[in-house]
């Protein structure tokens, strides 16, 4: 069973996400900390739990900022996988390897929401990789430790300890 | 046991993925929001709205600061702009009181048939026992003890010594200084000696003269060493006592000692001139 808290730091994630776009880039850039939470869920969570979490806050992504519900429910997923998968082959806790990651996971994700909106709706919008996706997937890239330290604590204070050894 | 943990893993996020996967397919073919997304969008909007009341507040104050902080640099440059203007302005005006009293000195120097040497003053002892100033030229320049120094207002005083680059001028307001003097309107004589803070005195007129306070006293060129009609000073106190042979006549010099920063050296004494 997913632990609550855990739904209760996805949401204040997704608030202090929006607060913070707005507030430092006038929401032309978003500071994807969703992401970065799924990819600690990634690290931390086992695989149904975090699945469902990561699918839940996916789906509240897409309610609240997508214009098609289940795009960030499937792209959330897919990243939880990748993270859950890399957790258990690599030592995922030096700020590097963090930082290089989260960034990519975040271009990875703006990459494919591209390439989904040419597929379906033929819109190609390709030129946000350099100008949005990238910028983007650098700040995620090195706020991810930081946040990852925050959500550690988190996990330590109300001892959300749903760690599944690799 | 772990096979069957993988597998029931495995299945749930099939389900998941499957669930995720047509969630996305239904909302392609059915772009309306549907039931669910209504429903979270319902929950989230006051919240959202609640949150945009602070958000906005934020946002305006950061904002805000940012414009403060434009603001502050803005008003720096232009704090260290009106520092440099006031600079350039005083200096400026400086130079323009520079130039209209070296215009006032040329003036002075056509009026007197001599050459003159003009001195910029570099230094004074108003407090000192003698009145002296200093001024940059000296031996190097021609000039030697005696010599009268002017300026555009009148006589200021003669020079007491001299070193290569430098010379002392003894000042008429100084009490060892001596001029002989007449007075413009009754053409009486006297000897202007100086009296320190008092201004000068005119000693030894003659108790006939007419001297009234006003009177302009010049030099009389008699001394050997101020040419005859350099302006000195002005009367300002005349008394006429039973008991003196002469008036007691307090002189105001022209010549203001503290506000001197340039002057002329007559080349030349009376005597030589002629």
């Amino acid at each position: 069973m997913i632990n609550i808290l855990f739904f209760f730091l996805g949401m204040i994630v997704l608030g202090l996400q929006m607060v913070l776009s707005n507030l430092l880039f006038d929401g032309n850039l978003v500071v994807e900390i969703s992401l970065i939470l799924v990819i600690y869920a990634g690290f931390k969570l086992n695989l149904i739990n975090g699945g469902i979490f990561s699918f839940t806050l996916g789906f509240f992504m897409d309610c609240l900022m997508s214009s098609v519900s289940g795009l960030y429910a499937l792209l959330y997923l897919i990243i939880f996988l990748m993270a859950n998968l890399v957790s258990t082959r690599i030592y995922g806790e030096k700020k590097l390897f963090i930082v290089v990651f989260v960034g990519l996971c975040a271009f990875t994700e703006g990459g494919l929401i591209l390439i989904f909106y040419k597929l379906v709706y033929g819109l190609d919008k390709f030129h946000y990789l350099g100008d949005v996706l990238l910028p983007q997937a650098i700040i995620a890239g090195l706020l991810a430790p930081s946040f990852f330290s925050l959500f550690r604590r988190f996990g330590d204070l109300t001892a959300c300890r749903n760690y599944t050894p690799a | 046991m772990l096979p069957s943990k993988k597998y029931h893993q495995g299945l749930w996020i099939c389900l998941i993925a499957i669930a995720a996967l047509y969630t996305l397919y239904y909302n392609i073919n059915h772009p309306a929001p549907g039931f669910i997304r209504k429903t979270v969008q319902g929950m989230v909007s006051p919240l959202e709205s609640a949150a945009n009341i602070p958000l906005k507040g934020l946002t305006d104050a950061w904002k805000h600061y940012l414009f403060l902080v434009g603001l502050a640099e803005s008003n720096e440059q232009l704090k260290a702009e009106n520092l440099r203007l006031t600079g350039e302005l005083i200096r400026s005006r400086e130079d323009e009181r520079e130039l209209s009293r070296l215009q006032q000195l040329l003036g002075l120097r056509k009026t007197v048939n001599h050459p003159m040497l003009a001195a910029r003053v570099v230094g004074r002892n108003p407090s000192s026992i003698f009145k002296l100033i200093i001024i940059n030229r000296g031996e190097n320049d021609g000039l030697r003890a005696g010599l009268p120094v002017l300026t555009s207002l009148g006589v200021a005083g003669r020079i007491l010594e001299t070193s290569w680059k430098s010379s002392r001028v003894l000042l008429i307001i100084d009490e060892n200084s001596n001029i002989d003097a007449i007075l413009q309107n009754s053409r009486a004589h006297g000897i202007l000696q100086g009296a320190a803070s008092a201004g000068c005195k005119l000693k030894y007129v003659v108790k006939t003269a007419d001297v009234k306070v006003g009177d302009v006293v010049l030099s009389s060129g008699m001394d050997g060493i101020f040419p005859k009609g350099l302006p000195l000073g002005v009367v300002s106190y005349v008394s006429k006592s039973n008991a003196d042979m002469f008036q007691k006549i307090n002189i105001a010099p022209f010549v203001n000692s503290l506000g001197m920063e340039e002057v002329l050296v007559i080349m030349a004494t009376q005597t030589e001139g002629k």
